[in-house]
């Protein structure tokens, strides 16, 4: 089968339980809002398609399964993953401070290349904040890493975090590719990739 | 910490190796409550695999039970200066072979690239399994992995070559027919007589009552082997590598084996085997996300105090640090289980003596194994099964591009079924033949380690067990290639905790999935691609001026074209 | 309940599918009636290209868009006088279909658009376009389409030939199941190595290349014997190319003259004439006819009493002279047979290997044997083994290597006929190669006793002035071109 896409990103939302990721997810890829999830059982990963510079990239954006609530975050999580979304609550001063363990956690275990990013999420709740937007601007200059405060609630931010995010990640990767170093890559196995056990001996006959 | 924990739980899984993450999975994903967890603050168990100083944290001081006689050895020195003298890991073994080992060794020429410290800045890009495995491409596991979707949580890498000793030299085992075809190890008649051989091999036995079959019924696959008109080179590539028998394996199973092998052919690389990329501590970490996607609780670094069996309701009060917590059923590894259960005599499922499992060997080197030819690229992943009288072992080399070491190391698994508990010295007569000292050209290790893999057996002194106890005990890793064993393991006992519900159905991907309040049958217009989207919009609009179906009649071919253009997609 | 995981059954899902699929003809209808209209209209704008692309991004096979597409291109590129401003044009064009080729790359109407662009942009980028097939072939090295559209763009972009043939051996090495590759060599070795020796008929390459080429392919022959690819490329190596042109057969008597010739041509008036030993033209031989009724063909008829010529101004050492740039031979001499003259050279003969290449054959020709030892009954082994035979020495081989398709019209009765061809074929050229020594050269080809299924070289047959067929033969379908030549028999 045809892939219809250019590029695949794999890219990881991380954070405290509670800070939106799952709304984020699914404001990005469904354009909806729903408030009813307790939780994110069953969501693996989302995809959605966007075109930049003319080129297909399927963005394939993976959920914690609620493995962040004791911080058990696998570390097959974070293999292959090329962007990750880094997101607190900014009615929630704890998030914002465990970033710095998320950070660290993220650099034991994902690729030393990956593409990160800073959000602070609920950004309509104005009047419950507890930490201000110059604070997260500090934090993602720290680390060297850009910052937007979303709100998946009202749609705000969320579509440009990611696109700012993917760009980022193709430029890199086509600075790579003209230094002809591709990627390294291993094989997904796929429910279509089971072909008939007679291939080692195909045949193409005419006579 | 006291944290808000459900007091109750259809399920408690105690260890993240394989078989128990396989059934926290099977069971969450039929939708019982599950809460798995771990007395280690890794994910794995005996199964896991570890970075380079963690793996030398753990054969120093040791984790508690699983593993043990542990010994470690640098054959190079602490800092990159020319000062001589290799230092010596801590060992909780016997020290006067431990000396003797040394002596051996040290007198090959240090290479002066690499230093302790050189290689311990780079820790983070080693993955050093516990319990290294590789998969037939149509084996259980992968079967397992694609059937149950659990795949897409893993990348694999195709192994790159399967190698044989044959007259003291490593060869090449050709695979596929490309192998066959670039080949210089075989003339083209031999070429011929293998492909012709295998092609036999693979048709055999589609009829049970067949002549050849009947002929060889009762007889070794060896004998076998004798009377097909093949070299010796042929024979023993077929033997050693293909068919992985021994002088004693039967016929038929020389022959099952052969297939398995030929079926596993063409479909991913040009061996029939994977191994997953960054190790295979990965595999157990894939099927606890699928426990974790469908509602698994994982708590990693818990003790478990012990457990009560409620002898009226059956159930199992978990004792995690002080608290108790209900479960039904609890699923444990063999070395997790409370030493005060043992002491009391409860009744455990599956419950065995603790004995040596597999012994372990684990070997870096700044060079890979065998010729050029059998490393073109930088070398990947080679696989190399070895005989030495009636005992085998498997040799894995991997190189940086499984994710399992840093670039311009190799990295050397060795495994063979415990005789003693001595793993070195069990080790031994297949070192010997991939590592010898003896000759100029040997391999110059940079590091090495030895260590014994325990798990539990029944014996004749284990106690009986009470069929309704709701205490499960999975098995360590046995000797084998692939993960047959383990599956049968985790599949018996869930089979036993929920008989007649199906085993790890396949998880639905994300957009069959349905959000609560939709219509099933909907369909949604965030779903199709935005330009048809657009071009609804834009129907709609025009609808007034247009008649459309009309056209009908001027577009039947078209018609046909969307709908193959549709299948494509839907096939996607 | 709440937070549980709900997955569509296959009904919904199905129904589901149907109600998108509505929606998808709906659009495509809708789209297409938009299009047609705007064609009417003349509006070969922005929004064509985009309604257009809808439609060929999901099924790029209607060849009607792309030819709107062609159209827009030139209207929109008319524009603008700015260079840089039509190669975006032409860029945007081609970066679409290679999104379309992603959908389909075996899309015929892809590749061919692919080309119309490079040809009018102002700055194509043939580079990029070989790098472009070679991630497509990495995908699917059979895919033809591929391998033609790199033939392209590998000239263009001056492609070293070498490397182009080092690429294709790689894709050999990877799945030699490959007629595409192996075709690509075809036409690679003979331009780079080309044939310097003096065999007739030319090699298809240098004896070195030759010499590796065999080797290779019957590596690949004898690793999967079941795979025609390599065989097919094995013939074409051993010489089944075509016959050089050249003059095969002459006769002429008081009333009439025929030529043969190895392949059809168009023979021009002023093309042949006879000569004395000295090179002077004694006779034009001008109005020569079509045995066959044809403006090409191998066999020539020319009538000394309609062009009023008499056969007694011939010389008596006359010579055949063909003017024709295409043949070679220039000047034959002819012998005498009573009142006639007549030139005859037989078919295919011997063509001499160098040593080296004949030890290759010969080397091959033992692994054959050796192999046959095991499986006595393979048909493609009996076939190489035949071939090769005929390849080394056919006269010195010929009983054996007829053994062999004896053998192979039992083992592979499928195609008998094909191997009693192909003996027919071999006997007959023994055949003639001996007549051409024999006495009864020109005056009777006796063809009796041989045991023939098909008759090859007809032309060859027209000089003599009595044929005598085979039982079997007297009705074959070739009769009709060889009832021409029944002037000569008496």
């Amino acid at each position: 089968m045809a892939k219809t896409y250019d590029y695949l990103f794999k890219l990881l939302l991380i954070g405290d339980s509670g800070v939106g990721k799952t709304c984020i997810l699914f404001r990005f890829s469904e354009d909806a809002f729903n408030t009813t999830f307790i939780s994110t059982i069953g969501i693996d990963f989302k995809i959605r398609t966007i075109e930049l510079d003319g080129k297909k990239i399927k963005l394939q954006i993976w959920d914690t399964a609620g493995q962040e609530r004791f911080r058990t975050i696998t570390t097959a999580y974070y293999r292959g993953a090329m962007g990750i979304m880094l997101v607190y609550d900014i009615t929630q001063e704890k998030s914002f401070e465990n970033i710095k363990n998320w950070i660290r956690n993220i650099e034991e275990n994902a690729s030393a290349d990956v593409e990160k990013m800073l959000l602070g999420n609920k950004c309509e709740l104005n009047d419950k904040r507890q930490v201000s937007r110059e604070r997260g601007e500090q934090l993602a200059v720290e680390y060297g890493i850009k910052f937007m405060e979303t709100s998946a609630k009202a749609s705000i931010n969320v579509e440009e975090a990611f696109l700012t995010l993917a760009s980022d990640i193709k430029a890199k990767m086509e600075k790579r590719l003209e230094a002809n170093n591709p990627p390294k890559g291993g094989h997904q196995l796929k429910f279509a990739e089971t072909r008939k056990t007679e291939t080692w001996l195909s045949k193409c006959n005419l006579l | 910490m006291s944290d808000d924990l459900p007091d109750k739980f259809d399920l408690i899984v105690i260890g993240t190796g394989f078989p128990e993450s396989c059934i926290a999975a099977a069971a969450s994903r039929i939708g019982k409550t599950v809460l798995h967890i771990d007395p280690h603050e890794y994910y794995g168990g005996v199964w896991a695999s570890f970075n380079l100083e963690s793996f030398c944290a753990l054969l120093e001081y040791g984790n508690g039970s699983d593993i043990k006689n542990t010994k470690q050895k640098w054959y190079i020195n602490e800092q990159l200066n020319p000062e001589m003298g290799a230092e010596v890991g801590n060992s909780n073994s016997d020290s006067e072979t431990h000396a003797m080992a040394e002596d051996t060794v040290v007198r090959k020429p240090i290479d002066q690239q690499w230093s302790r410290e050189k290689l311990l800045q780079q820790s983070r890009r080693f993955n050093l399994d516990l319990s290294p495995k590789i998969l037939y491409s149509a084996g259980p596991l992968v079967q397992l992995l694609v059937s149950s979707n659990i795949c897409r949580y893993a990348e694999f890498r195709a192994v790159d070559r399967v190698c044989t000793k044959f007259q003291n030299q490593i060869i090449n085992v050709p695979c596929s027919r490309s192998d066959v075809f670039n080949t210089k190890d075989l003339n083209i008649v031999e070429k011929r007589l293998l492909m012709k051989f295998l092609s036999q091999c693979l048709a055999f036995g589609e009829d049970k009552t067949e002549e050849d079959t009947l002929l060889y019924r009762g007889k070794t696959f060896r004998e076998y082997l004798q009377e097909q008109k093949v070299t010796e080179k042929i024979r023993t590539c077929v033997m050693q590598a293909i068919a992985m028998s021994t002088d004693e394996t039967p016929f038929e199973v020389g022959i099952g084996r052969t297939q398995q092998f030929l079926g596993s052919l063409g479909r991913y690389g040009n061996t029939p085997f994977l191994f997953p990329m960054y190790g295979c501590g990965e595999i157990p970490q894939c099927f606890c996300r699928l426990c974790a996607v469908f509602g698994g609780i994982y708590c990693l670094k818990r003790n478990i105090d012990d457990i009560i069996v409620e002898a009226d309701t059956n159930i199992a009060n978990v004792v995690l640090e002080g608290k108790t917590i209900k479960a039904q059923h609890v699923v444990s590894a063999p070395c997790h289980i409370p030493t005060v259960l043992l002491e009391r005599n409860v009744g455990i499922y599956g419950q065995g003596e603790l004995v040596n499992s597999l012994s372990r060997g684990i070997f870096l080197s700044a060079e890979p194994l065998g010729s050029e030819e059998l490393n073109s690229g930088g070398g990947g992943v080679n696989l190399l099964r070895l005989l030495a009288d009636t005992r085998e072992a498997i040799l894995i080399q991997l190189s940086h591009f499984s994710g399992t070491c840093p670039k311009g190391i190799y990295l050397f698994h060795l495994t063979t079924a415990a005789q003693t508990d001595q793993p070195e010295q069990d080790l031994a007569p297949f070192v010997a033949q991939i590592f010898n000292t003896e000759t100029d050209d040997a391999l110059k290790l940079l590091y090495s380690a030895y260590f014994t893999i325990m798990g539990r057996k029944s014996t004749s002194s284990t106690p009986r067990v009470d069929v309704s106890t709701p205490i499960f005990c999975t098995s360590a890793p046995s000797y084998e290639l692939d993960y047959d064993n383990a599956i049968i393991n985790a599949r018996e006992i869930f089979t036993k905790l929920y008989a007649d519900a199906e085993f790890l159905p396949r998880a639905p991907d994300p957009e069959e999935i349905v959000i609560e309040g939709e219509d099933p049958r909907a369909l949604s217009e965030n779903s199709l691609p935005d330009d048809l989207r657009e071009q609804l919009r834009e129907l709609e609009k025009s609808a007034e001026h247009m008649d459309i179906e009309d056209t009908e009649g001027t577009s039947v071919i078209e018609i046909n074209q969307v709908e193959s253009e549709s299948q494509q997609m839907d096939a996607e | 309940m709440h937070g549980r995981l709900k997955v569509r059954t296959t009904e919904e899902e199905r129904e589901r599918k149907k109600k998108e699929q509505a929606l998808k003809v709906k659009a495509y209808r809708a789209a297409m009636v938009k299009i047609q209209e705007k064609r009417l209209s003349h509006e070969l704008d922005g929004e064509m290209l985009l309604l257009t692309s809808q439609i060929l991004l999901r099924n790029p096979d209607v060849s009607t868009l792309w030819n709107i597409r062609r159209e827009c291109a030139e209207q929109i590129v008319l524009k603008t006088e700015d260079l840089e401003e039509q190669q975006a044009i032409f860029e945007t064009e081609l970066n679409f279909s290679e999104q379309c080729l992603l959908v389909n790359p075996k899309s015929y109407n892809c590749w061919h658009h692919r080309c119309w662009i490079l040809e009018h942009s102002p700055k194509p980028n043939w580079e990029r376009e070989v790098q472009l097939c070679t991630k497509y072939l990495k995908m699917d090295e059979r895919n033809f389409h591929t391998w033609d559209y790199r033939r392209y763009v590998v000239e263009k972009a001056n492609i070293p030939k070498q490397s182009e043939l080092d690429f294709c051996t790689e894709k050999i090495k990877v799945n030699f199941s490959n007629y595409s590759s192996w075709h690509h060599r075809s036409l690679l070795l003979p331009l780079l190595y080309p044939y310097e020796g003096e065999a007739q008929p030319k090699r298809a390459m240098s004896e070195e290349k030759l010499q590796n080429e065999l080797e290779m392919v019957l590596t690949a022959a004898f690793t999967d014997p079941n795979d025609s690819s390599a065989w097919f490329y094995q013939r074409w190596l051993l010489g089944y190319s075509r016959q050089e042109l050249d003059v095969c057969a002459f006769r002429c008597n008081n009333k009439h003259a025929m030529l043969a010739f190895t392949n059809p041509l168009i023979l021009d008036a002023k093309d042949v004439a006879i000569t004395n030993s000295e090179g002077t033209v004694i006779i034009k031989l001008t109005n020569w006819h079509s045995i066959n009724k044809t403006k090409a063909d191998n066999v020539w008829f020319f009538s000394l009493t309609d062009n009023a010529i008499s056969y007694k101004e011939f010389p008596k050492e006359a010579f055949l002279e063909i003017n024709r740039s295409d043949i070679s031979l220039k000047k034959i001499i002819l012998k005498t047979y009573k009142e006639s003259l007549f030139y005859f050279k037989s078919p295919n003969q011997q063509h001499a290997f160098s040593k080296n290449v004949l030890n290759e054959l010969q080397s091959q020709l033992e692994s054959c044997e050796s192999l046959l030892e095991y499986e006595p009954d393979s048909k493609w082994t009996l076939l190489t083994s035949a071939l090769l035979m005929h390849a080394i020495d056919a006269q010195k081989y010929h009983n054996k290597s007829l053994e062999n398709l004896e053998k192979l019209q039992k083992v592979d009765a499928l195609r008998e006929n094909y191997y009693k061809d192909l003996a027919s074929r071999w006997i007959l050229e023994k055949f003639l190669l001996n007549w051409m020594d024999s006495d009864a050269v020109p005056y009777e080809l006796d063809l009796r006793s041989e045991n023939l299924n098909a008759l090859y070289y007809s032309q060859y047959l027209c000089i003599a002035d009595k044929l005598l067929l085979p039982n079997n033969l007297t009705n074959y379908s070739s009769m009709k071109q060889l009832q021409g030549f029944s002037i000569f028999e008496y």
